[in-house]
């Protein structure tokens, strides 16, 4: 640390954060903003699926309220959880395996130190009002977008070293050429010609599609090491090997059957 | 759906908005944060009888706003100012641009955004407990990187 900034790293990314918020204009009212237009049966799906999220998760976090919470058992192999039935993981030293998001959030940064890299984007949590909603259609967890000028050699190191990580689905790490990428971007951006006029098929970046090794069937949500299950016949495993490998207690992964 | 009393929707916006304007200063470029926050706070009107059910609605509309922001979201974290900011090491962006993006996104919302862990946790799709792992092991490699201690 230079001398002359005796303030803690808290304190300066507070002061950070003050003076970004300077960069920014003020906002109009709220209701001021004009609400997207409807349109389009997709959109009203996709609206819909939201809207069940949303629900999903209040859902979870009235639950989450409940203090009757149970404990898990210390020598279940499984335990079949109700929907709404609440549980308390032992002690602090609890392993939960990562969640599907923790998994391709994880998969995304290793991605980015890759040579031959520009971006990684990972399925966004909320897909509503994202018009390339249907790239996400097919499972797939994230996409690994290459530089413009990427080698071939450097493009099948991309493609081996994705394939060879265990989340990774190696049969479904798709390449998409740029012939193809353009097409897409065409159908995406349709309604928008300022995008499609100043946008070339050499603008845009070839990609790999990847999909993950689903292991878990829905993001687990904990309140610290309570537990709730959002719909019936949850399963929660112990898992005895996770438990030598993370040196801990109690490692758990949670399955929505 | 319907839509929110006008009392009811100021007073939520006065609440959220200054959070989740400040939180999204993390990962979207300042240029398109009031856009940002437009989107997710017209989400609300529109999807209000869920969003006002919703245990921490900031964190569920940061994941709202940046769904809606179609640009490039990482490494996006601007750098100090450095003839308006005289009390921030300048390093510290370079060194918060390193940190995987779990860890850096939970160190600004946590501590540059006084976020708890449960909002955080919402805004990250993560648990609660996650949130605390990624914020100790950032600040850590923060000192590490800055060479400060726990204290400094």
């Amino acid at each position: 640390m230079r001398e002359g900034f005796p303030r803690s790293i808290e304190d300066q990314l507070r002061v950070w954060a003050d003076d970004l918020e300077t960069l920014v204009e003020d906002l109009p009212p709220a209701y001021q903003v004009a609400p997207r237009g409807g349109g389009g049966r997709g959109r009203v799906m996709a609206a819909a699926a939201a809207a069940a999220v949303v629900v999903a998760i209040a859902a979870v976090a009235l639950l989450l309220q409940d203090a009757g919470a149970e404990q898990v058992p210390a020598d279940a192999g499984t335990v079949e959880v109700a929907a709404g039935q609440s549980f308390r993981f032992e002690g602090d030293d609890c392993w939960v395996e990562p969640t599907y998001r923790e998994r391709i959030d994880h998969l995304a940064d290793l991605a980015r130190q890759m040579p031959g890299v520009s971006n990684v984007v990972v399925v966004p949590p909320v897909l509503e009002g994202d018009v390339a909603a249907e790239r996400w259609a097919d499972g797939t967890g994230l996409e690994v977008f290459l530089d413009l000028s990427v080698e071939a050699r450097q493009l099948e190191d991309v493609r081996l070293a994705l394939s060879d990580e265990p989340d990774v689905d190696d049969s479904r790490v798709r390449f998409v050429d740029r012939d193809e990428q353009y097409q897409l971007f065409r159908r995406y951006f349709q309604d928008q010609p300022e995008y499609l006029e100043n946008v070339d098929a050499e603008d845009i970046p070839e990609s790999f599609r990847v999909a993950t090794v689903r292991r878990d069937g829905a993001i687990v949500e904990l309140d610290g090491l309570v537990y709730t299950a959002r719909t019936p016949g949850e399963t929660v495993i112990v898992l005895e090997n996770a438990c030598r490998d993370q040196n801990v207690a109690r490692a758990v992964r949670v399955i929505v059957n | 759906m319907g839509a929110p009393p006008g009392d009811e929707f100021d007073a939520f916006v006065r609440d959220v908005e200054p959070r989740l304007r400040r939180a999204l200063l993390g990962s979207l470029a300042p240029g398109v944060v009031s856009d940002a926050v437009g989107e997710a706070l017209a989400y609300a009107w529109q999807h209000w009888e869920e969003v006002r059910l919703v245990l921490n609605p900031g964190g569920f509309l940061f994941r709202v706003a940046q769904s809606r922001s179609r640009q490039r979201r990482e490494g996006l974290l601007p750098g100090p100012e450095p003839s308006r900011l005289p009390d921030v090491e300048p390093e510290l962006g370079v060194s918060m641009r390193s940190l995987p993006q779990q860890q850096r996104m939970a160190v600004w919302l946590v501590v540059a955004c006084g976020w708890t862990y449960a909002e955080a946790a919402e805004a990250m799709s993560v648990s609660a407990s996650s949130i605390g792992t990624h914020v100790a092991r950032g600040l850590a490699r923060l000192r590490q990187e800055l060479g400060v201690g726990q204290d400094a």
